[in-house]
């Protein structure tokens, strides 16, 4: 089997959690919820129900459909017993000789190999009429089935009068989808004895069962007047069993009775001579509204072979109807002394008893009185033993008044591969109509936990985040169908804010989503492992999403003009934004500064990073007159500017003024010499300042470099600071134009060698600062 | 066995307050429910339930249920105390969808019948009558306790 086994210790300790209806956060083990297959109006009762080896999520019911047309409701669930399709098995062209009645009872299904639903009923008419025994199969989840009249198990007759009644069925998936079918006939050669027959390789061929080889044949004869009935098939490799109830003291309440039961390791080739595996007193409580019987249900363990068969008894008292286990570890051939099943010590009754054995674990379901004095379905469970240990637990949540009526004459249960238990049973709570067929899913490794993946992640605005949650089982095993949802919180508008989804084969469910504002999402994810539908601790987990801004789609400069005083800082800032708007970081400004600072500007070009999408650039404008600034994000880096919008590199200019600095009052003049890269220099100015500005310069490079000679046209500001001065005017360069320049003085005292002398003209000529040679600058 | 489930069966509650009421006491053995059109045509399905509302012990060893087209003879020894219901399954079926029941003695004398009675339902509703109200279509509980019964196609050769 799949899965582990829970430890003494822990189911012991589980034991105490499962009386109530869980409603913890993290479902116990085993966890319960039951559900109506089909709320239908009439009575549906008397379930059969099978899972589907090949797959858990597949399970098939019917019940006897009472109000309607008094045939069978067939039930389908593919999400594991939890929501149920059903409908009306077709009767086709089935007639039962001496009746036009088409009234359907004793539902019995098994899978078949492929997914294939085996479904077995008797058609009739009312009592003392003939019945039919057929079986019907469905390959499309019950959108068609075969005629039952192709079907046939047990003719009815009306001369005799025969009525093939009370079967049960069982598919060979390891040979061939073999049908096997045990059934009582009423009247005819074998009245009231157990009988058999099998059709070989299932639908594959057409159905055509074989004659009736009787079972119940008591030592060596055929054990006339008793009623023989309830047979119920189990089957374990080649090992087939029939078991049933033998009652020949008449089958009123408390009558006595035993179970008997037969093997065959030859696809019911051949049988043993029935043994008798326990004795009862009939269970019959037609008496108090509703009829039921001591039928016995049989079950094999696949792991040890083990056969288990239960029945309902009055074992105690008399009047105390209890739900019996025996067992046998030699093919049926000795049985174990009974051992109640039910853990009620007092005076309740348990009854209609059936047991499904998987996973190492002896599962009954049966109905009990011991809650409240109504009747409720429960379950008891233990590990495989010759006597097993059984835990009890209650699996209807509510209760099915006592004057109910009918409940059919069996119950069902079924355990599949993924350690889920699907009892079946009759069910007429409040809000029920007449009766319902229920099922639940008692769960032995229900989901424990929710993970979501990724933890955290960094997707771009815009784009999609996609997260996924993940529930995983008490044994890791990933659990499917368990409803989640996803709700967003944080930035912008994610779009959509919220979703829902229940869990896939792999036990997973994607939720995706997508933003285009920048910043954190946190999106909270519940899976609801109880699906009790409310949000419980240790259920949910939470999951970042770091929105991302996108490449950048803009830059603006700010601000866009401005004017400032020469010798003054200007900043500019830049923002960069993606498309969506979002600040982009981090990405690299670009800045440069032209036109009457793009050689004296400092700097006149400079890069920064962006933080909160803005990045700045400060530089000193020495010249008046107007800058340009241009910034570009380099957002490859390579440091020239892609115009192409696919290369994500905007680009914005802004407007710089500089102006001249207020003059002031003062002198200045002077004359001498300084040193030019490839020669010298020699100059001779004089100037005043406020009020009234003039003043004059004649300068003359020597050098062979850079010869010149300026001579100033103007002189526009005058600013003298202690004993150096700034002077700005216009000149011609070489007795022609008019260019802007700029001259630094300092007289640095006597006798002037320490004076300083600096030329700057809008050409980009620049003495740099330069200590005379000779000569002398002189500061009044 | 629960208490409230013995009290709570109406039938039973009935019977035993005819004869507390200090009323007449009749002197005969009553039929008192018959389900002729079970849910499913398995045996037991029909049955006929007789109340002891004498204040006597009744043996209803080898008395007989007539129907319109048969004769079933109960098991004996049945011995039914005062106030007790006899709950008497056939061993096939015997009652038609629409039909009367007759209860003969031992000796042969008519005790009591029923109208006729139909079912066409198969399900859980019987016929059935509380104290001396005429006979209704329905559900309702005999009562835990009844002592169960058996009819028999054939007469039995202590009969």
């Amino acid at each position: 089997m799949r899965f582990g086994r829970l430890t003494a210790g822990l189911a012991a300790a589980l034991a105490g959690l499962i009386v109530a209806m869980p409603v913890a956060a993290i479902p116990p083990v085993p966890f319960v919820k039951d559900y109506d297959m089909g709320a239908i109006s009439g009575g549906q009762r008397e379930e059969s129900i099978s899972v589907d080896p090949n797959n858990p999520d597949h399970v098939a019911a019917g019940a006897n459909e009472r109000g309607i047309g008094s045939t069978q409701t067939w039930y389908i669930s593919t999400d594991g017993g939890r929501t149920f399709t059903n409908g009306i098995l077709p009767n086709g062209t089935l007639t039962v000789p001496g009746t036009s009645s088409t009234n359907m009872s004793d539902p019995s299904l098994d899978f078949g190999s492929n997914g294939e639903i085996y479904y077995s009923a008797l058609m009739h008419g009312g009592t003392g009429e003939p019945c039919t025994l057929f079986v019907s199969e469905s390959a499309d989840n019950g959108s068609n089935w075969t005629d039952p009249a192709n079907g046939i198990i047990g003719a009815g007759s009306s001369s005799p009068n025969v009525c093939q009644d009370k079967e049960m069925i069982a598919v060979d998936r390891g040979n061939n989808d073999n049908v096997y079918a045990a059934w009582t006939p009423q009247g005819g050669t074998n009245d009231q004895l157990v009988v058999f027959s099998r059709d070989l390789n299932g639908v594959s061929d057409g159905f055509a069962f074989s004659a009736e080889t009787v079972l119940s044949t008591l030592g060596s004869g055929v054990n006339a007047g008793c009623l023989n009935q309830g047979a119920d098939l189990a089957l374990s490799g080649n090992d087939l069993y029939v078991a049933w109830t033998s009652l020949c003291s008449g089958f009123g309440d408390n009558d006595p009775g035993t179970v008997y039961v037969t093997h065959s390791t030859n696809q019911g080739g051949s049988w043993t001579a029935p043994v008798a595996a326990a004795t009862l007193n009939n269970v019959d409580f037609t008496s108090l509204g509703f009829r039921s019987r001591s039928f016995p249900s049989i079950d094999v363990d696949p792991a040890t072979g083990r056969v288990f068969v239960v029945y309902g008894t009055y074992a105690g008292s008399g009047t105390d109807a209890d739900v019996m286990i025996v067992s046998s570890g030699d093919n049926g051939g000795t049985w174990s002394s009974p051992t109640r099943v039910n853990q009620d010590s007092g005076t309740s009754d348990q009854w209609m008893p059936w047991v499904d054995v998987g996973n190492n674990r002896v599962n009954v379901a049966y109905y009990s009185r011991a809650d409240d004095g109504n009747i409720n379905a429960h379950v008891s469970y233990a590990s495989v033993a010759a006597s097993p240990a059984f835990t009890e637990l209650r699996v209807s949540a509510a209760s099915t008044p006592t004057s109910t009526g009918f409940l059919g004459d069996y119950n069902g249960a079924f355990v599949g591969s993924d350690d889920v238990l699907h009892p079946a049973w009759a069910d007429a709570r409040a809000g029920v109509s007449g009766t319902d067929a229920f099922t639940a899913r008692v769960n032995f490794s229900p989901p424990q936990s929710v993970t979501a993946a990724p933890p955290t992640q960094s997707p771009e605005v815009g784009t999609t985040a996609t997260v996924t949650a993940h529930v995983t089982g008490l044994n890791g095993e990933n659990e499917t169908f368990i409803p989640v949802s996803f709700s967003v919180s944080g930035v912008g508008s994610p779009t959509p804010a919220s979703g829902s989804g229940t869990t896939g084969g792999a036990g997973t469910v994607a939720f995706s989503f997508t933003n285009t504002t920048s910043g954190t999402n946190t999106v909270h994810v519940w899976a609801d492992l109880d699906e009790n539908g409310t949000e419980d601790s240790g259920e949910t987990v939470n999951v970042t999403v770091n929105w991302q801004p996108g490449p950048p789609a803009s830059l603006t400069l700010t601000p866009a003009t401005d004017t400032n005083t020469v010798d003054e800082t200007h900043t500019v800032t830049a923002d960069v934004r993606d498309k969506y708007g979002n600040p982009v970081n981090p990405v690299l400004v670009r800045f440069s500064v032209s036109g009457a600072n793009g050689i004296f500007g400092i700097p006149t070009s400079g890069s920064a990073m962006t933080s909160g999408g803005l990045a700045s650039f400060s530089y000193v404008g020495t010249m008046p007159g107007n800058d340009t600034i241009t910034a570009f994000a380099d957002f490859n880096g390579d440091g020239i500017r892609d115009p192409n919008p696919a290369a994500h590199e905007p680009q914005a200019t802004a407007a710089k003024t500089w102006a001249l600095p207020p003059s002031t009052a003062g002198k200045f003049n002077g004359g001498g010499k300084i040193a030019r890269p490839s020669g010298f220099a020699t100059f001779g100015l004089s100037f005043k300042g406020l009020p009234g500005l003039s003043g004059n310069l004649e300068y003359q490079d020597h050098s062979s470099a850079s010869a010149r000679r300026v001579v100033n046209l103007t002189i526009d500001a005058y600013v003298q600071t202690g004993s150096s001065v700034k002077v700005f005017g216009t000149a011609t360069i070489d007795g022609a134009g008019s260019h802007v320049f700029r001259l630094d003085l300092a007289d640095n005292g006597e006798p002037g060698i320490a004076d300083t002398f600096r030329l700057r003209i809008d050409d980009g000529y620049d003495t740099g600062l330069q200590t005379l040679a000779n000569g002398n600058l002189q500061a009044h | 066995m629960s208490t409230r489930w013995f009290v709570g069966s109406a039938l039973c509650a009935a019977v035993l307050a005819s004869g507390a009421n200090g009323a007449a006491v009749p002197a005969s053995p009553r039929l008192v429910a018959v389900e002729l059109q079970p849910e499913d045509p398995s045996p037991g399905g029909q049955f006929v339930a007789i109340a002891n509302r004498t204040r006597g012990t009744i043996d209803l060893g080898c008395w007989r249920l007539h129907s319109t087209t048969a004769t079933m003879t109960i098991r004996a020894p049945l011995a039914l105390r005062p106030g007790k219901i006899a709950l008497l399954s056939p061993d096939r079926a015997w009652l038609g969808r629409v039909d009367r029941v007759r209860l003969i003695d031992a000796r042969g004398r008519q005790r009591d019948a029923t109208p006729e009675l139909a079912d066409r339902a198969s399900d859980d509703r019987i016929w059935f009558r509380e104290g001396s109200a005429p006979w209704r279509f329905g559900r309702t509980s005999l009562g835990r306790g009844v002592v169960a019964g058996r009819l028999l196609q054939r007469l039995p050769s202590r009969c």
